[in-house]
């Protein structure tokens, strides 16, 4: 029998596709396609301490086989996820991880004191990697003192759980990545998106409002695969690959390059059965090939 | 919300005027649950190219028959590889998504429908569930050029009055179409209900309406109306400019705020439609956000794919507005 039940740490989950932050919402969009129960976890939008409106339009433009986005991480803030998104999640039979977003390391602290002991809450996410909003976001994850003073200050409040999610836009990612796992990260998430931008030849202005944006979809899983497999082999910490998954083989890829779980952004905007598609086509592929679980497979691409 | 994820069957895709199509396609659950003013989001090439879904408004909703209809402009990549689909295939389509435009069914109103270019189609499906409403309504088209312009026999079928404007003055009324209505509506305001009684001409010669009217007049259109216009067109008779008892308005976003700064003058309730650039069309990458401004008058960030396309005319906030 394949069971793709996966151990991540501390972290159990039933499968290893995960929804990416920031790609699902909280959940509720996709209820109507398949419940909020099915993927492995939901990484749900990026929370900050306070409510945040985000960037000015247009956020969003499409470039070959991806996507920028500057969305400036817009959400309810913390409190309000703890109040009325957190509970529904939980009812539903979710496992929810909380992507949380400081714009300083004692703000990233102070979110995870109010994120302890939330019930329904299965790990942290720390996003030390948005390239979306000045001042904090990926400024953090670019430099490997202070992605581990937010390890750290996210550890002291944080019996769950720690994920660090890493930024591609960094010379040395495995530098990043030994960094946080010195100051007690569990798990690590990479990668974020890439930055980019694009420009409308028309009016002669960059599309997006906010001039560069993130770059994420089919277009950079080139980079998060190596970015995946350098790491895999310098840190012995579970990593949930992300970066241009659409596909099962997408997926299996990742694993073969070190992953211990999956995560789909962008894939879920072509089609909202991505993540079930992803599950049952992983399943089906590790059975074919004569595995039983997911950990046979993961690393064998590594040297 | 009911929600289809099915394939539909490409039916028909027929050129209406240079660069300009329409698509018919078979999807039953999907018109089933179709409301005008609802959306789309059509999976176009294999392989990514292009990786986004695109949004359209539904242009018919035939219920009985299963069948709706979009027409579309080729303006980039994806809208030319639409154009080059042939009937009999299958196309991935992801709705009916969005709240749509809403109406009472009770009293019969008065509705003005304005669009410009694109913004055409999704009131061409609004004409048709007003008019088996019961409801009066009058259609205001504008484009750049007559070809620009589609829906004309349509309505006309429907017994809709339309007046139309063209940019170059290829026909109706050489202009923006905000100059008929603006002057319906001031007709509407001297003469009362009994003015647009007569019968409406069916392009630029409706604008005569306005004879007799000066801008004197537009300062305080209904100085002496009373109620509150916020029930839509079965609130009754009297408020607005007399002419109309609410405004639906879709098109580009200055067409927007020039409808919406008329329906204030004359105070008038608009529903408008808008669009903006979007990631997933579902709610869930807040990438299609337009600031709204609520009955507190704070300013918030909206989803235009979730939470409209179609909203309060008054609450949308254009940044250049006072
Ligand atoms: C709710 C809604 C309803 C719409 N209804 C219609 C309709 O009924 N008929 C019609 O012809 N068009 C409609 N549009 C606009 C239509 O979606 C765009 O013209 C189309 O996406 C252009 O794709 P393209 O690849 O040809 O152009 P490109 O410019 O190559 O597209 C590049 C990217 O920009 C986006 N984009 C470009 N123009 C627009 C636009 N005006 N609005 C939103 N995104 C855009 C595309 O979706 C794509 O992601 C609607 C848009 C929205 C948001
Ligand atoms: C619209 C959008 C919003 C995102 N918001 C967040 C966020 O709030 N926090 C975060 O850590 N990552 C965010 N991301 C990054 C994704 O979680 C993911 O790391 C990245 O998009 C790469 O995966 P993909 O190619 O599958 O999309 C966002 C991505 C997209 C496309
Ligand atoms: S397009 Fe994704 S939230 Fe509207």
């Amino acid at each position: 029998m394949t069971s793709l039940e996966v151990r991540l740490a501390g972290l159990t989950l039933p499968n290893p596709v995960l929804a990416a932050s920031g790609a699902f919402g909280f959940g509720r969009e996709f209820a109507r396609y398949y419940p909020p129960s099915v993927p492995g976890a939901i990484m749900v939008k990026g929370l900050t301490l306070a409510p945040r409106a985000g960037n000015d339009s247009p956020r969003i433009a499409e470039t070959p086989a991806g996507m920028l986005n500057s969305i400036g991480l817009q959400n309810p803030g913390v409190d309000a996820f703890l109040r009325e998104e957190l509970p529904w999640l939980k009812s539903q039979g979710a496992r929810v991880i909380a992507n949380i977003n400081g714009h300083s390391i004692a703000e990233f602290g102070e979110i995870a004191r109010r994120l302890e002991g939330a019930d329904g809450l299965s790990a942290l996410e720390v996003n030390i990697s948005c390239p979306n909003v000045s001042g904090g976001g990926m400024f953090f994850g670019t430099d490997p003192r202070l992605a581990a003073q937010v390890t750290e200050a996210v550890r002291e409040h944080c019996a769950l759980p720690l994920i660090v999610k890493l930024s591609p836009n960094v010379a040395d990612i495995v530098a990043i990545a030994r960094a946080v796992a010195g100051a007690g990260a569990d798990i690590l998430s990479l990668i974020n998106t890439v930055l980019g931008m694009a420009i409308d030849i028309k009016t002669r202005r960059p599309i997006l409002a906010r001039q560069v944006g993130g770059l994420s979809g089919p277009a950079i899983k080139p980079i998060a695969l190596r970015m995946v497999w350098e790491t895999a082999q310098a840190v012995n910490l579970p990593i949930i690959a992300m970066g241009g998954i659409v596909s099962p083989a997408d997926a299996a890829e990742f694993f073969l390059a070190g992953a211990a779980a999956v995560a789909v952004g962008a894939g879920n905007f072509i089609d909202p059965h991505c993540v079930p598609k992803i599950i049952s086509g992983l399943e089906r592929w590790l059975a074919q090939e004569g595995y039983s679980s997911i950990s046979e497979i993961r690393g064998l691409a590594l040297p | 919300m009911a929600e289809n994820t099915e394939g539909a069957f490409l039916e028909k895709n027929q050129s209406l005027a240079p660069g300009l199509y329409e698509m018919t396609l078979l999807a039953p659950a999907l018109v089933a649950a179709a409301r005008p003013g609802q959306f789309v989001m059509l999976r176009l090439g294999e392989n990514w190219a292009p990786f986004l879904r695109r949004p359209f408004g539904l242009a018919g909703i035939a219920a009985g028959a299963g069948r709706c209809q979009i027409v579309y402009r080729v303006v980039g990549e994806g809208t030319a590889q639409m154009s080059r689909w042939q009937a009999g295939r299958q196309v991935d389509i992801l709705g009916p998504l969005g709240n749509g435009f809403t109406w009472p069914g009770v009293e019969p109103g008065r509705a003005a429908l304005v669009g410009g270019g694109m913004g055409i189609a999704p009131l061409l499906p609004l004409a048709q569930a007003l008019r088996q409403a019961g409801h009066q309504v009058s259609a205001f088209l504008g484009g750049a050029s007559l070809d620009r312009l589609f829906g004309l026999g349509q309505l006309g079928d429907l017994g809709c009055r339309a007046q139309i404007a063209t940019e170059d003055g290829s026909a109706g009324f050489a202009g923006l179409i905000t100059g008929p209505l603006e002057r319906y509506l001031l007709a509407g305001a001297g003469a009362g209900r009994d003015a647009v009684a007569a019968p409406g001409a069916d392009t630029a010669a409706g604008t005569d309406h306005a004879a007799g009217t000066d801008h004197a007049a537009a300062a305080g259109p209904r100085a002496s109306a009373d109620a509150d216009p916020g029930g839509g067109p079965g609130a009754g008779i009297g408020p607005g400019s007399g002419a109309v008892d609410i405004v639906y308005a879709c098109g580009p976003m200055p067409f927007l705020r020039a409808v919406t700064g008329l329906c204030r003058r004359f105070r008038l309730p608009a529903q408008v439609s808008l669009e903006e650039r979007m990631g997933c069309g579902l709610g869930a990458c807040m990438g299609c956000a337009v600031k709204i401004k609520d009955a507190s008058g704070t300013i918030q960030q909206r989803r235009i794919c979730y939470d409209g396309p179609v909203f309060d005319g008054k609450e949308v906030f254009f940044l250049d507005q006072p």
